[in-house]
């Protein structure tokens, strides 16, 4: 049982992933919260695929990943919140057409450039785990530390946000560029797990650990905390299962998010089946519900 | 002149006449005209009602079902088929759930049956090459069976269209009168989304399961920025889409990229260019009706001061 434990953590790339994965847990455990409280599980979900063909345009030029996906992550952005100004499609509807419009011009210029050389569209769809360098680590680590300051610095605002839009606005904060400059910190996190996790992977990261420690709490800062500990539990999972089962690393991470999430779920129809058979017995709810009785 | 327009001519029945390609480049148009018939009445609905988000997880999610398919050597519908009803019904039930809202559970649950689908598939050796047939399908390997399939499929899929459409109608644009009246709602809204998923998965073999999004809802997102009117929605649509589908392939044929992913760029461009130029709500008459405003306000207020 041990070994099953420790043989892993013997190499060096195990070391490396583990780390890397560990690094995103911490970062996307906090984002995802917030992600999960304001309610943009579908703009993140189209920012994780629109940063698709901004990397496929920096790859074809020779330049750095990174840049290209943020690039085109932040174009998708500020996009969307332009269009949120038509009223005749509704905000989904405009969401959806632009981000898949934007993932077709990816593949487009994927299937432009000859293959032999692209090592194939699954590396850029889904990363490679195993394969992050120690500069991949450090880049997390340095994003993170951006992320993480920068969302300690405006945690006032992103609260009163997240849960009173009006409040805020009636107390004069600036919530549409909050809004703006909370996607594109979501920007910032997708695209560096892109080496390790790919960007559709990277969607789970950003919205899974939020919901179930939305499950499991109603309090931010313990939510946060149970994000980021599920976050790196599955983790740990995931790179076990995907090392001696020999299955693709990334995806193994998000099908053990996945799973804590449904026993959350199950634990909390349990509890809330369980709090509700107990009220029900008690004299303070059998009091008539209308006042005019 | 003649033989420009007869060079124009050459150049655009090339790709289906071509001793190499031109009966699978005919049977790709074929397959993406009718995909293009379904997808406007279809995405009407789903536009309309802005079931986008529930799509577009639906679509994802049934990658699971497919991979099991290959992997035990079904046929890939059925499996497509009981995975989408599956993943509805766990989306149905986990947003019953009132702690996490109804968009993040659908985002925990097509991410993570799509990750399930991936891990599948990576106990294959070299699953690189099957993963992007599965995911962005293969627009030229489309047979004569699969036009009739497809075809068979599409007629069924608008025959009971056509024989619901009253009370789609009805439950679409006011569920609560609608119940009101005695429409099942439920029954129709889950009868609507079987549907949905009956297209995707009839569309899969060509467009593959991420990109069939556009094909069901760009056309009708296009539409609705041109008409108000539900019924001229779809006509429209259906020839956006078709439209699209003839210039994608060309894109596909003669730049030599992707022919499905061609025609989702184009298709794209097209919305964009209706955001623009929109007769109601477009980017032009935004800013005509603002710079009247503009003008009206200066004269008001300069006959006050006057």
């Amino acid at each position: 049982m041990l070994n099953f434990l420790l043989e892993p953590l013997g190499q060096v790339y195990i070391q490396r992933s583990l780390v890397e994965m560990i690094l995103l847990g911490i970062l996307c455990g906090v984002i995802s919260t917030y992600v999960v409280l304001r309610g943009v599980a579908f703009l993140v979900n189209a920012l994780g695929h629109s940063v698709f063909p901004g990397i496929v345009i920096a790859f074809l030029l020779g330049g750095d990943l990174f840049w290209g996906g943020l690039a085109a992550g932040l174009v998708v952005v500020v996009s969307i919140s332009l269009v949120e100004y038509n009223q005749q499609v509704s905000e989904s509807t405009a969401i959806g057409v632009l981000y898949i419009g934007a993932f077709g011009l990816g593949i487009v210029l994927v299937s432009g450039i000859k293959r032999a050389n692209t090592g194939g569209l699954d590396h850029f769809l889904f990363g490679q785990l195993f394969g992050v360098g120690w500069g991949d680590v450090l880049n997390t680590l340095l994003i993170s530390l951006l992320v993480l300051t920068v969302i300690f610095l405006i945690r006032k605002e992103l609260l009163l946000t997240s849960f009173d839009e009006q409040a805020a606005r009636a107390m004069g904060l600036p919530v549409r560029r909050l809004k703006l400059a909370f996607l594109m910190l979501v920007a910032l996190t997708v695209v560096t797990g892109l080496p390790a996790v790919g960007n559709i992977l990277m969607i789970a990261l950003v919205i899974t650990p939020g919901a179930t420690a939305r499950l499991l709490s109603n309090r931010l800062f313990k939510m946060m905390f149970i994000a980021v500990g599920v976050a790196i539990l599955a983790s740990l999972g995931g790179v076990l299962a995907s090392y001696h089962l020999g299955l693709a690393p990334g995806a193994c991470v998000v099908v053990a998010l996945t799973v804590l999430f449904l026993v959350a779920l199950l634990f909390s129809f349990l509890k809330n089946a369980l709090s509700n058979s107990s009220l029900s017995n008690t004299p303070v709810n059998r009091v008539p519900t209308s006042p005019g009785n | 002149m003649a033989e420009l327009l007869n060079n124009i001519w050459n150049w655009l029945i090339e790709p289906f006449n071509s001793l190499y390609a031109g009966s699978l480049v005919r049977n790709a148009l074929w397959e993406l005209l009718i995909i293009s018939v379904i997808g406007g009445v279809v995405g009407t609905y789903i536009v309309l009602r802005g079931l986008v988000f529930i799509v577009d997880a639906l679509t994802h999610a049934i990658f699971p079902g497919v991979v099991i398919a290959f992997l035990i050597g079904v046929d890939f519908f059925l499996g497509a088929f009981l995975s989408a009803l599956v993943v509805a019904l766990v989306i149905a039930l986990v947003a019953r759930n009132r702690q996490v809202s109804e968009d993040s559970s659908i985002g925990v649950i097509y991410t993570g049956a799509f990750a399930f689908g991936v891990v599948l598939l990576s106990s294959q050796r070299s699953y690189g090459r099957s993963l992007e047939g599965f995911l962005f399908g293969d627009i030229l390997g489309i047979t004569t069976l699969d036009l009739w399939v497809t075809g068979i499929v599409g007629l069924v899929i608008l025959g009971l269209i056509f024989a619901a459409r009253k009370e789609l109608l009805f439950s679409s644009f006011d569920a609560a009168m609608a119940r009101a009246v005695g429409l099942p709602v439920a029954g129709l809204d889950l009868f609507l989304y079987l549907l949905i998923a009956a297209t995707v998965v009839v569309s899969l073999p060509a467009v593959g399961n991420i990109l069939v999004l556009a094909f069901l809802v760009t056309p009708s997102a296009t539409a609705r920025l041109f008409t108000n009117r539900f019924y001229l929605m779809m006509p429209v649509a259906a020839g956006i889409g078709m439209f699209s589908s003839l210039v994608g392939l060309y894109l596909g044929y003669y730049a030599n990229v992707a022919g499905s992913a061609g025609v989702v760029v184009v298709a794209t461009a097209f919305f964009i260019i209706g955001l623009i130029i929109s007769p109601h709500y477009g980017l032009f008459v935004r800013l005509h009706q603002w710079r009247q405003w503009k003008q009206r306000l200066q004269q008001e207020s300069g006959e006050v001061r006057a």
